[in-house]
């Protein structure tokens, strides 16, 4: 093997300029795709974070995931069994005994509840009708299981609902289709018909439009008066320190109760999908420059088998075997690639300098944005082990060809 | 008649090549050649010299017949026993020096002595530096073989080609490249190396004079041994 090195290092030491050119080729390949990897990872990361700060991590629902079953659908689990004109009886909404199972989630770990009671309402005000959601909520509980208060751009936050005897707080785009302000009083009328003064006591702006312009906050008793509905809650959002086991959380909290229990990476499914594929495209890129650099080992190591055919004549008449002879090459084209990842590397780590040090200035935008760049050692062992490995492939034909070369062939040819 | 075991033998070997018109390149030969003894193949350009020594060589496999080398026949051996038995026994010469450019003198002296890797990197490079001063190539141990002459280049050839003390010695026109005195040099080489070293060395030439200054003369017409 050090034989076979040593045979190796010769050849490529012998056309520097060429090594080095089919070097840059995979360097290029292994730096651009370190950067891209980092990039990538960056942005994900940040959208995942974001998602993960800004939304609960398990929401459940007083809803069901499938129709209860019928009596003859226990019966005949296996039997092709229709059942048709159904009347589901009427079931009163809302999650039963809500604050056993609050107490019951409190007492894990990491985990922190909001319980809420979520309706439709109507808002009136200067004779304007808007409908718009409401959520009574448990301000202390909110707090700590919510990022609403951040969002909240009026004075006092949160406990601004205490300030008032039925106190609500707005989006802002809902504040604007109303045209009111703070500390105007409005006219809340529920789907059940109760009607209710309430006073503006704050503002919020979450800067998602939808949820700007549609959704406002009570206290959740006020909330249970106006919705008829008292000591009904209908919706629980769980904050939970480690959100990456929601999945399972959400899992086991549903099989227990029953209730639809959603995980952040649920109701984001679509959106980790892209990223799934967006890292897809990715890969096909990255290999496609890798596969390009290969195409450049595969020329340099069959321009020097072709001209070291003597060489290898006199090897093998010498003693050398014909697998000693495709080490050689196969040696050649891994060393390349090594050298070519190591140098990769070294682009790849600047590439992600420069690529940081890159700042948009949008308008629009308060904070200075750049590129949000995420490097793990998995991108740099990935992209150096693929480099090291397609050189090696890209150099067997070669190796190959030169091992079945018959040194009487080249002896008798020359002179 | 020679009772010994000869150094190498050739037992009716002949190769030819399949093909519509089958090329018959070596037939029917009968050989040996003894320990110490240096033997010139002679004959006309395109009577076999050249596919018989590849034979004889392990380079090539005859077609019928056998080839012996010190009383082992090599027939039924496996390529990698043949490759073995050149690496320990055999040493080649050819026309072209087959130096490998990216090596030192001592470097290509060396290549067959690592392959064999029965010397330490030290005795290789002690051993190599002796034989290079054998052939009188003293200084040129670090030069690159495109920084020699000719008759130097071949001498090295030769020093590598009996690295791993071999006991036969097989060349091929070693001085046709050569002018007069660079191929006066080679044969006295050669004739050195059997009488004093014992070496059995079988060297084609179309050269009559230093033909004439071997032990023995094998003349080749379309194949077969006249003389
Ligand atoms: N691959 C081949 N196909 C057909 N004929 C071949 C082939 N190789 C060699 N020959 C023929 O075999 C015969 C013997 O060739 P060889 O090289 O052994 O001759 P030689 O005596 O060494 O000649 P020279 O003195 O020119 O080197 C020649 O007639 C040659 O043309
Ligand atoms: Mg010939």
């Amino acid at each position: 093997m050090k034989l076979l090195l040593h045979i190796a290092l010769g050849h490529l030491l012998a056309r520097k300029r060429q090594t080095l050119v089919s070097m840059m080729g995979v360097a290029m390949g292994v730096g651009f795709s370190i950067a891209m990897a980092s990039l990538m990872e960056g942005s994900q990361r940040d959208f995942i974070t974001r998602i993960v700060d800004n939304m609960p991590h398990i929401v459940i629902k007083d809803e069901f995931r499938a129709n209860p079953l019928q009596p003859v659908d226990l019966l005949f689990q296996k039997g092709a069994v229709e059942l048709k004109g159904l009347k589901p009886k009427d079931e009163i909404r809302g999650i039963k005994a809500p604050w056993n199972k609050i107490e019951a989630l409190e007492a894990l770990p990491g985990l922190k509840v909001a319980p809420t009671l979520s309706s439709q309402i109507f808002l009136s005000f200067g004779g304007k009708d808007v409908s718009a959601t409401l959520l009574g909520i448990d301000v202390e509980r909110e707090r700590q299981a919510t990022s609403i208060e951040a969002d909240i751009v009026t004075e006092g936050g949160l406990d601004s609902l205490h300030t008032a005897a039925n106190g609500l707080i707005l989006g802002r785009g809902l504040a604007a289709k109303l045209g009111a302000q703070p500390n105007d009083t409005l006219t809340a009328t529920s789907a059940s018909g109760v009607v209710m003064k309430m006073k503006v006591v704050g503002l919020f702006h979450t800067g998602i439009i939808s949820v700007d312009s549609s959704q406002s906050y009570a206290l959740l008793k006020k909330a249970q008066i106006l919705a008829d509905r008292p000591n009904v809650i209908n919706l629980m959002r769980i904050k939970m320190s480690d959100p990456m086991a929601a999945v399972d959380m959400a899992l086991m909290l549903e099989s227990r109760w029953g209730y639809k229990s959603e995980s952040w990476q649920e109701s984001n499914e679509g959106l980790l999908g892209a990223f799934a594929i967006r890292n897809a495209v990715m890969y096909i890129t990255v290999s496609a420059i890798l596969i390009v650099a290969s195409f450049g080992i595969f020329n340099v190591v069959s321009t020097v088998v072709y001209e070291k055919t003597r060489d290898i004549a006199i090897l093998r008449s010498m003693g050398f075997e014909p697998s000693d002879i495709k080490g050689i090459f196969l040696l050649e084209g891994f060393l390349v690639g090594l050298l070519g990842a190591l140098l990769g590397w070294g682009l790849g780590f600047g590439l992600c300098q420069i690529l940081g040090m890159i700042r948009f200035n949008i308008k629009m935008m308060t904070e200075v944005q750049g590129f949000i760049l995420h490097s793990t050692w998995i991108h740099y062992t990935l992209s150096g082990a693929v480099a090291a490995t397609s050189a090696t492939l890209a150099s067997y034909l070669p190796a190959r060809k030169a091992s079945r070369l018959k040194p009487v062939d080249t002896i008798r040819g020359a002179a | 008649m020679n009772l010994e075991t000869p150094a190498i033998e050739a037992r009716s070997l002949s190769r030819i090549l399949p093909g519509l018109v089958p090329a018959v390149l070596v037939d029917g030969v009968d050989f040996r050649a003894e320990k110490g003894e240096l033997v010139a193949i002679t004959g006309a350009s395109g009577s076999g010299k050249s596919s018989l020594l590849y034979l004889l060589g392990l380079l090539d496999e005859p077609t019928s017949g056998s080839v012996i080398i010190a009383g082992q026949d090599c027939a039924p051996l496996s390529d990698a026993e043949r490759t073995y038995l050149r690496l320990e026994r055999l040493g080649f010469v050819f026309q072209f020096h087959f130096l490998l450019a990216e090596f030192t003198v001592l470097g290509n002296v060396c290549m067959p002595m690592k392959k064999l890797g029965r010397l330490s990197d030290a005795e290789q490079d002690a051993h190599g530096r002796a034989l290079l001063k054998e052939l009188g190539l003293q200084g040129f141990e670090k030069k690159l073989p495109e920084q020699l002459s000719g008759g130097e280049r071949q001498r090295v050839a030769i020093a590598r080609a009996l690295a791993n003390a071999p006991g036969i010695l097989l060349a091929d026109e070693p001085t046709g490249n050569l002018d007069s005195k660079n191929s006066r040099i080679v044969f006295d080489i050669f004739r050195n190396l059997a009488r004093d070293h014992g070496k059995t060395i079988i060297t084609v030439t179309h050269d009559h004079d230093l033909a004439k200054t071997c032990d023995r003369q094998v003349h080749l017409a379309d194949g077969k041994v006249v003389a």
